[in-house]
């Protein structure tokens, strides 16, 4: 089959050419695929507004030897409204890029679809604590990509009764009687650590509710970008760093 | 491959521009070996001439070989009356239309989470700044009708209008010439948001 129809979301919208845009999707059938959009940056084109970041489309594309390109796109949903406020913006980007980074090509997965889906659709309606949401969507991204934090019990004895405390190489939590010789690894406050557990368990849905304090969601942000970082073995990602330094001015 | 090392750097050269793959990069090869000297040499101090004579303007980031560009010094530019762009080619094209006589400020980009590309890389303090002095009265913010032209242009207003400056965003619908059949849903959304009264 030349050609795809699939749902898909834009992950990514980049110059491409003199006139093009270069596309990474999520496609609900294919899971991450790279399109080409032809013309896509002239004033007159049809395809201009539906290829950009933010959109849930409709897209007919045509494979070709190295990259799809888009021959026609009706968008379903556009989050647009994400653009009012530069922390939603810079929030909604870094979901998008944790996805486009962490997904292997060609692999569908419709849970992370959804997953991303219902994140970007939630902090457009800005219900709840978008901190909050961004750790969420962290840890369920994790788990559907087969890198859930250890975080019920300690991983070495299964000891469920704290203190615990963590270092990456773990893969999770473990309390005092397991921690090395050398004493290493960062205590997890009991807050925190019951946060790290709801936010594992809870729904989207239940999400709204969910508070928490500044320190607890300090520790929690750190824990979650090392543990990103050394377990995906991915770089910094830029948008975090960007929503770092647009946060004393929001 | 080709079969002399000068050939080979040119070619790399040519490599590090926009939009050039290998192929394109031997097609200019070529060309320039099919070259008068004198018309190599001049090409050559052009581009060199150009990379050490341009730099930004103090006042609007426009590129120029002054330390204020023409459009600046220009005394008959309405000073109340400011307009954002994007890209340093978004100038011409906006004075080319003929209808802003007020003067400009270039961001050179956008902000960009996933490029890093943050309020500071935009020079976003230089703008508050001429802003703050109170001679402009009206900013026209005209960066790209894309995802992170809308993101930065909200971001200006909302630092731009404690300052006590009025907001405005160019215009979005349908190109002219174009054909309604033939809009897309978001372009039609937005051209009917921006309806004006006629006559």
């Amino acid at each position: 089959m030349r050609y795809l129809q699939t749902r898909a979301l834009v992950l990514s919208s980049r110059p491409f050419g003199e006139t093009d845009r270069l596309l990474s999707l999520l496609s609900w059938d294919e899971g991450k695929i790279v399109a080409k959009a032809p013309g896509a940056r002239r004033v007159k084109s049809k395809l201009a507004a539906t290829v950009e970041l933010f959109t849930c489309g409709n897209f007919l594309l045509y494979r070709g030897r190295t990259l799809f390109t888009v021959s026609q796109a009706q968008v379903e949903t556009s989050f647009r409204g994400l653009m009012l406020h530069v922390d939603d913006y810079a929030r909604g980007v870094y979901f998008a890029e944790l996805v486009e980074r962490l997904l292997p090509e060609g692999e569908p997965n419709p849970a992370v679809f959804q997953l991303l889906l219902n994140a970007w659709s939630i902090l457009q309606q800005g219900k709840g604590d978008k901190e909050l949401l961004s750790r969420f969507f962290e840890l369920r991204l994790l788990m559907l990509l087969g890198f859930r934090p250890h975080c019920d019990a300690c991983v070495f004895c299964g000891n469920r009764e704290g203190p615990f405390f963590w270092n990456m190489a773990a893969g999770g939590i473990y309390c005092e009687n397991c921690r090395p010789a050398q004493r290493q690894g960062i205590s997890l406050s009991r807050g925190t650590h019951a946060l790290l557990k709801n936010l594992q368990r809870i729904s989207e849905r239940e999400l709204a509710t969910l508070r928490a304090r500044q320190t607890q969601q300090k520790e929690l942000a750190d824990f979650t970008a090392c543990f990103i970082q050394y377990w995906t073995d991915t770089g910094p990602f830029k948008s975090l760093s960007f929503l770092q330094e647009i946060r004393p001015q929001v | 491959m080709l079969f002399s090392p000068a050939l080979n750097r040119l070619a790399e050269a040519f490599r590090r521009l926009p939009g050039i793959g290998p192929k394109t990069a031997l097609r200019l090869v070529y060309h320039v070996l099919s070259m008068e000297e004198s018309a190599v040499q001049e090409m050559a101090r052009a581009l060199v001439e150009a990379r050490r004579r341009v730099r930004e303007c103090a006042s609007c980031r426009n590129l120029t070989e002054e330390e204020n560009c023409p459009i600046c010094r220009d005394p008959r530019r309405d000073p109340s009356s400011l307009c954002v762009v994007q890209e340093p080619r978004d100038v011409p094209v906006i004075e080319k239309s003929g209808a802003f006589r007020g003067r400009y400020f270039v961001l050179h980009g956008a902000l960009s989470p996933v490029e890093g590309r943050g309020p500071a890389e935009l020079k976003i303090p230089l703008l508050l700044q001429i802003l703050s002095r109170g001679e402009v009265k009206e900013m026209i913010i005209a960066t790209n009708p894309t995802v992170e032209g809308d993101a930065t242009a909200y971001y200006l207003a909302e630092k731009a209008r404690p300052l006590g400056v009025k907001v405005m965003r160019i215009g979005f619908g349908l190109p002219v010439g174009g054909d309604l059949e033939y809009a897309d849903e978001l372009t039609l959304k937005r051209a009917l948001e921006a309806r004006r009264e006629m006559l």
